[in-house]
């Protein structure tokens, strides 16, 4: 039966023990020739396993190049995943601006088609549109060269009346038409000559600048 | 990378060799470790490391293969009681002394998990912190392994020496073929 000391060899060996433990292991050293064997094989085989350590530093041949051929191809297919997510990326947002940007354009012009739209009532230009009581819903809009003013909203009111002054606002990127007044706000107010009516026609848009202009009478 | 791969490939392969025992897998696991090093080497910030993080990586995947194969309940069974594998260590033409090949053959004779600290502990000198983490172990664990795996190794020489009893694992600690059934 060994002594419980015995056990601790290789805690002693290893470095594990503290300093008062290990005093005493040397002790039990001196006095146990089973331990003074173990430590001498151990010594042995720790030399043999440091020599067979060094002994050991080359790879198998040709193992190296497939080493490196395995992971430049993995770094090759890396770099190809990353162009080709890039790729996507870019693609995916120059399409998102195609397609808003033809959606815009779409919008545009169909706002553009409908203000220019034939069915349109013109008389000659420069010329203020029909005629009618107040009652009448009609709204009339000054033309300038056949054509409804797109850009500019002049409001005129021909009676005998003195010169009166309006505001003209101008909101260059507000499209309104008698056939779409939607994005305007278009008011009546009746004049003097019951036969004339004067119309406000406001973008609903914020106007940029405001012009005052003489009204004819 | 570059200088990664030439200072520590032949240690890499040799840990690989002892994990995976044959040179077919340990020669995949060390061209993953690699791979897998060079996709993560940022997280690498200090190159003392270097050493650990890539065996620690070898050890991670080597797991990995053994849960895809379902083996890896049989080898945490096997973490103190497994048949001798012979790991083929290499040799490159030099004439490998018979103390020497006694040596490798009384490690071989060791259950798996215990080859797997005693080389980390007695060819790359890792602490038992650092063996701890690279097997995902506790640092007490390998401390017990590692004093068992000594003294198993000295009596495995010792009968070695005395040509009385070939280097195979105690009959008490080696798995049975087939479990028979209990009555």
């Amino acid at each position: 039966m060994k002594p419980p000391e015995c056990e601790q060899l290789d805690d002693y060996l290893l470095g594990w023990l503290s300093p008062a433990e290990a005093i005493a292991f040397e002790h039990h050293l001196l006095e146990c020739s089973d331990c003074r064997g173990e430590q001498a094989l151990q010594r042995s085989i720790d030399r043999l396993l440091a020599e067979d350590c060094s002994a050991i530093d080359a790879l198998p041949a040709g193992l190296v190049s497939r080493i490196e051929d395995h992971v430049c191809a993995a770094r090759r297919r890396r770099r190809t995943r990353l162009i080709s997510f890039a790729s996507a990326v870019a693609a995916s947002a120059l399409a998102l601006i195609v397609i808003w940007g033809s959606v815009v354009s779409r919008w545009d012009r169909a706002a553009f088609e409908a203000a220019s739209a034939p069915g349109q009532t013109e008389p000659s230009a420069n010329a203020v549109a029909g005629a009618g009581s107040d009652s009448d819903s009609s709204t009339r809009l000054e033309l300038r060269d056949g054509k409804p003013v797109l850009d500019d909203f002049v409001v005129t009111a021909t009676t005998g009346a003195s010169a009166k002054t309006a505001a003209k606002q101008l909101t260059p990127s507000t499209q309104v038409t008698l056939a779409d007044p939607s994005a305007g706000i278009v008011l009546d107010c009746k004049t003097r000559d019951p036969d004339i009516t004067m119309v406000w026609i406001y973008p609903a848009a914020k106007s940029t600048v405001t012009e005052r202009v003489p009204i004819h009478q | 990378m570059k200088e990664l791969f030439a200072t520590y490939a032949p240690r890499v392969y040799l840990f690989a060799l002892r994990l995976a025992g044959s040179r077919h897998e340990a020669e995949d696991l060390v061209q993953d470790t690699f791979v897998q090093a060079l996709r993560h080497q940022s997280r690498l910030r200090d190159a003392t490391a270097a050493r650990a993080w890539l065996f620690t990586i070898t050890a991670n995947l080597w797991r990995s293969r053994l849960r895809r194969k379902g083996r890896e309940k049989e080898v945490i069974r096997d973490v103190e009681q497994m048949g001798t594998r012979s790991v083929p260590l290499p040799e490159h033409g030099l004439i490998v002394r018979e103390d020497m090949r006694r040596v490798r053959e009384a490690i071989n004779g060791l259950p798996k998990r215990q080859q797997e600290i005693l080389h980390l502990h007695a060819y790359e000198s890792f602490s038992l912190a650092e063996i701890a983490k690279i097997l995902g172990i506790s640092a007490e664990a390998v401390k017990a392994s590692l004093s068992l795996a000594r003294k198993r190794m000295r009596q495995q020489l010792r009968d070695l020496d005395d040509g009385s009893r070939p280097a195979t694992p105690s009959p008490a600690t080696q798995l049975p073929a087939t479990r028979q059934p209990t009555t």
